[in-house]
């Protein structure tokens, strides 16, 4: 194992990672409060908005990521709509995950009794502190090993910015790989990836367990 | 005093309630009992606001009311569920304070006296942390009796109160409800349990069957 090798490389490797936790952190903070909000417009009377929000979800679960990359930095320009790179990144990624948890969350939602909503009724509780304080926090016991395996897929997902030209993690590991012919820098890549959704996983049992306080 | 006046209630075609008339006097229990799908619940629905009334009126101590509607009206008549409905994420104590603290604005402090009071009146004052899932059925329901009564209902009505326990327990509900007629509260128990209703001696009125629609109490 040449270590001075692996050193050089590794300045380039830490900021990749630095822009793939970029991604990944924007993405799941933006991303989880929009497909909670989409998840209660799915169930509200007002069926326009559901018939909308469903065509959202459909189109966003119904077509590659990659693809929704492209078409929002390579073909929106085409009609004069444009976004640099990180934008582009990020509204491709939100939108995208945003409708996944949604389906989550909608499932989650569907999943706490009507009684529930009828005792908290007859407690006078507003529908928001009916949400706030009943609803939502048996949804997020529920949907938690749902939206854990969303969370893994999301860091690497990730990668697909590659093809945007942005110096993401695997992007730097394959520059290296391609400059020095070596498989070296890929294998630190995979190390990075599995040790990050390790810790991920860890992270998600902790919560879970958080929650087992009550069945 | 709780009025029900020409009260018309239907599903679609089917016809629940078509002038219905109850009244029920302050300090009475009283027992509601017919077959399944007689509209037992469906009554006990409207007078709690969880249940559109169709035409008629809600009076409570001769006020118009509106529970479905007006949320200042909601929790007049507080409800103890067939499956008690207790909020299994939060503890004994905290399914007793929500209705005080958030609905009613209650000071915590003074809310979490009186809730603890409340819990020790029911025998419960030693699971006030626990959550619902480590007790027992009867005990479920005291809980959900408790967090009824920390709104200070007018009356307090139970839907099916025995279906979710197990024969021993119902002698102990049936104990605690005359315990509380007693006191001088006012009950509606609504409920198929004939040998329940007999060990507690309501008065009682039927509905269902070819005259439900006329029924007057």
């Amino acid at each position: 194992m040449n270590w001075q090798y692996i050193g050089s490389i590794l300045p380039a490797l830490l900021s990749g990672t630095k822009i793939t936790l970029i991604i990944f952190l924007g993405t799941l903070v933006l991303s989880i409060p929009l497909g909670i909000l989409v998840s209660v417009g799915l169930r509200s009377r007002f069926k326009p908005l559901v018939w909308l929000l469903d065509g959202y979800v459909w189109l966003m679960r119904g077509t590659p990521l990659l693809l929704q990359l492209i078409f929002i930095f390579y073909g929106l320009p085409v009609i004069a709509i444009y976004f640099d790179r990180m934008s582009a990144v990020f509204l491709a990624f939100v939108l995208n995950y945003a409708a996944y948890f949604a389906e989550i969350f909608r499932g989650g939602l569907q999943a706490i009794p009507q009684g529930q909503y009828d005792a908290a009724k007859v407690l006078k509780l507003t529908p928001w502190e009916t949400f706030r304080l009943i609803v939502l926090p048996q949804v997020v016991k529920n949907v938690i090993p749902a939206v854990g395996n969303e969370v893994i897929n999301l860091i690497k997902d990730s990668s697909l910015v590659y093809v945007l030209g942005i110096g993401d993690l695997l992007r730097a590991g394959n520059i290296a790989s391609a400059r020095d012919v070596t498989l070296v820098p890929l294998v630190l890549v995979g190390i990075v990836y599995l040790t990050l959704t390790a810790l991920l996983t860890w992270g998600l049992r902790s919560l879970e367990k958080h929650y087992a306080y009550y069945r | 005093m709780l009025e029900m006046k020409n009260i018309n209630k239907a599903f679609g075609d089917r016809i629940i309630y078509q002038n219905f008339n109850l009244t029920i006097q302050d300090g009475e229990t009283l027992g509601i009992v017919g077959p399944s799908g007689a509209g037992k619940t469906t009554l006990l629905r409207m007078i709690t606001g969880l249940e559109p009334i169709d035409s008629g009126a809600l009076l409570l101590d001769g006020q118009p009311i509106d529970p479905y509607r007006n949320r200042a009206d909601a929790g007049k008549v507080g409800v103890v569920f067939q499956d008690f409905q207790l909020f299994p994420h939060l503890s004994v104590l905290a399914n007793v304070l929500v209705g005080p603290v958030y609905a009613q604005k209650t000071d915590r402090a003074a809310a979490t006296q009186a809730a603890t009071a409340l819990l020790d009146q029911l025998g419960l004052a030693d699971h006030a942390q626990d959550y619902p899932y480590q007790l027992s059925g009867g005990q479920q329901q005291r809980v959900a009796i408790a967090r009824a009564l920390a709104l200070k209902p007018a009356v307090l009505a139970y839907d099916e109160p025995t279906s979710a326990l197990d024969p021993a327990m119902t002698t102990d509900v049936a104990q605690l409800i005359k315990g509380f007629a007693t006191q001088g509260m006012t009950q509606l128990i609504v409920t198929h349990d004939m040998p329940f209703i007999d060990q507690i001696k309501p008065r009682v009125i039927t509905v269902g069957g070819k005259d439900n629609a006329q029924t007057t109490a």
